[in-house]
């Protein structure tokens, strides 16, 4: 068994607040190298030690790059300028307008995942509990989190029985869209019974989830380590908005 | 729960500190009496009282996406150096923590159950048929740690299993013997669900491969290797020769590749590497999957997928260019086989267990390749039901169909004159 000890995480209170004070360190500045330092020398280095920088470059690659160069096309030659200046006159500020909204999308969702994917979903009802989520909406929250990986085995599965049923000729992306109709109705019937099932399963075992799962490890260091920077940022956008 | 009062006075006799068999055979009540001892203990002391079923991945929580995280959500504490950790450890679940618990193997669900299940230290635990998924390695690793007191003293077991024949000299404690009629339940359940009687025989006016593609053939398989991603490979270097009609018997530890094998040969997986051939012919079945072999999973619910059990008979069909007619008629002579004539309008997964297997069965059975790959063909189905079900077996390797079976019960396998195979490490070995 892994040594859980061996495993640091900042407490969920300071993951909270950092996460908080970075989101408004984001939205209180327009400045486009603040926010660009933001990105290369804040999120991505934590990103990489944290291990998590493959799903934000993808988010990066996926979600906001599309959107950049639509923004890019839409300030920086369409209006040629960026809201409340005279159209086509200040192509430059134009593309500048698109690259701060570039970048805090960037941000914002780089802290979103490093609030959210770091948590180890072992420690998850630890994690929730310790912000005040109890009960039944713990409950909820935990079978969401683990509902999109269970949705996607279950389809190869319901794929893997119409292929061997010999229904499907192949398990290519084509094949599997056009087939997707046909995956919805056992998909959907196995989501209701299985809610039905796992009620039981739940009230059985008196899933005690106030008590369970409770072995949070957490580290004082990197609570404080993720609050420090956290108000470093804050600082930095602080002093180049007023000072 | 509509159960006979007189049965409480036995549910109030199940001691501590053994294993409480409860036999009988389908539909004579088994679940709801183990169902209704559960409720009648839940709630009375200290621990919870806990049932799991023959489909076990319903007992898996559906919170956690790793079988480490599993563990860690049942334990109070940290399971790591206690007697629970050490049986998770023996039962090979911690060679696969990181796994997701719904991609584990039959054998290894059951195994994960049984493990969280014990670190909630429950007080009654009641095991419906869930562990017949087990390899007997498994098994008996499990009832070594139930049946010592240290482990159990303050727990109650009740424990069903339609493969108790091979249980019953390992498992001494007491034992509620239950016939079909001796509770209302079966009745009232008779009532909604007209069950008839599995038939020993495929009938004279029933032709077993109909297709000009399904006539028997000698199938080949030269070097074939599979691997998931690039971890180790499932299958290494696997060579056979399947004689038509016969009967071979695969065996091998819970997630040794057995159900993986059956995939590549069904065309549900294509190999890295390898050939098959039928009748010397090479032969591609993940092109043309549902032609050669026919495959029916261990667990049901993962190949029923239809609305109706009539549906899901027909689905087989639907590629073949026969007449709706005749597709009906093949369908209703399978369904008549199988008991599931008055079924045909339900919901395959409104079914108990016990049919839901049939159905799906049926549902490999209405195919008519020349092949067919039964993983676990008689689980849930009591002993006159899987002699049954051997029967068919053996009617249909006379007519010429080739079977693999797949199955951990040795009772059943003296049913044939199989072929053994074994698979271990990825390497086949046929005996």
């Amino acid at each position: 068994m892994p040594r859980i000890d061996e495993m640091r995480y900042p407490h969920p209170i300071a993951r909270l607040v950092a996460t908080g004070l970075g989101i408004a360190g984001v939205l209180l500045t327009n400045n486009l190298p603040l926010l660009a330092v933001g990105v290369f020398f804040g999120v991505m280095p934590i990103m990489l030690v944290a291990g998590t920088i493959r799903p934000f470059l993808r988010f990066v690659l996926a979600v906001v790059l599309p959107i950049a160069i639509a923004l890019l096309f839409v300030w920086g030659w369409l209006v040629g300028a960026p809201p409340g200046v005279p159209i086509g006159s200040a192509p430059i500020e134009g593309m500048a307008y698109a690259g701060v909204i570039s970048l805090r999308l960037i941000l914002l969702g780089g802290i979103g995942q490093l609030c959210l994917m770091t948590v180890r979903p072992g420690d998850l009802p630890a994690t929730l509990r310790s912000i005040g989520i109890k009960g039944d909406a713990l409950v909820i929250a935990l079978a969401s989190y683990a509902l999109v990986p269970e949705l996607r085995l279950r389809m190869e599965q319901v794929i893997t029985a119409r292929h061997a049923r010999g229904l499907l000729p192949n398990r290519n992306v084509i094949t599997r869209i056009k087939h997707f109709p046909f995956m919805l109705r056992p998909l959907f019937g196995w989501v209701l019974r299985s809610a039905l099932q796992r009620t039981e399963t739940w009230r059985q075992r008196g899933l005690r989830f106030d008590t369970m799962g409770n072995v949070l490890h957490v580290s004082q260091k990197h609570s404080a380590m993720v609050i420090a920077l956290s108000l470093l940022w804050v600082s930095a956008v602080l002093f180049t908005k007023y000072v | 729960m509509g159960y006979p009062q007189e049965q409480h006075a036995t549910l109030r006799e199940i001691s501590h500190q053994a294993i409480t068999l409860v036999d009988g055979p389908n539909f004579s009540g088994r679940t709801d009496y183990m169902r209704a001892a559960i409720d009648a203990d839940n709630g009375k002391s200290n621990g919870p009282s806990i049932y799991i079923g023959p489909e076990v991945y319903n007992s898996v929580s559906g919170l956690t996406t790793s079988v480490i995280d599993e563990l860690r959500l049942h334990a109070t504490e940290n399971i790591a150096g206690t007697s629970v950790g050490e049986l998770a450890a023996q039962l090979g679940l911690l060679d696969l923590s990181e796994r997701n618990p719904f991609s584990l193997s039959g054998g290894e669900q059951a195994a994960l159950v049984m493990a969280s299940t014990l670190a909630l230290n429950p007080r009654c635990i009641a095991i419906d048929c869930a562990l017949e998924q087990m390899d007997r390695v498994l098994k008996s690793l499990l009832f070594a740690w139930l049946s010592n007191p240290e482990n159990t003293d303050t727990m109650k077991l009740l424990f069903a299993d339609n493969r108790m024949i091979e249980s019953r000299d390992s498992i001494i404690g007491p034992r509620i013997s239950l016939q079909r009629k001796s509770v209302n339940e079966p009745q009232r359940q008779a009532n909604i669900l007209p069950i008839e009687p599995l038939l020993p025989t495929l009938g004279d006016d029933f032709n077993l491969a109909p297709w000009k593609d399904s006539e028997p053939c000698e199938v080949n398989v030269d070097a074939l290797s599979f691997s998931y991603g690039k971890g180790i490979p499932a299958l290494n270097n696997i060579s056979a020769t399947f004689k038509p009609g016969g009967i071979y018997l695969l065996n091998g530890r819970n997630g040794a590749g057995k159900s993986t094998l059956a995939k590549v040969l069904s065309g549900v997986l294509k190999p890295n590497t390898g050939e098959i051939r039928s009748n010397e012919i090479p032969v591609q079945p993940w092109k043309t999957p549902g032609r050669l072999f026919s495959y029916h999973f261990q667990n049901p619910d993962l190949q029923l997928f239809s609305t109706t059990v009539f549906e899901e008979l027909q689905s087989g069909l639907a590629w073949r260019p026969l007449a709706a007619s005749k597709q009906e008629e093949r369908v209703m002579q399978i369904a008549k086989m199988f008991g599931l004539t008055g079924l045909m309008n339900e919901h395959p997964l409104d079914l108990p267990f016990v049919l839901r297997k049939r159905v799906a069965l049926a549902a490999t059975l209405v195919m008519g390749t020349p092949w067919m790959i039964l993983d676990e063909p008689t689980l849930g189905q009591d002993d006159q039901s899987a002699a049954t079900i051997a029967a068919l077996i053996k009617e249909m390797a006379a007519h010429g169909t080739g079977v693999i079976i797949i199955s951990h019960s040795t009772w059943f396998a003296d049913f044939f004159d199989a072929t053994p195979m074994s698979l271990l490490h990825g390497k086949l070995t046929i005996e």
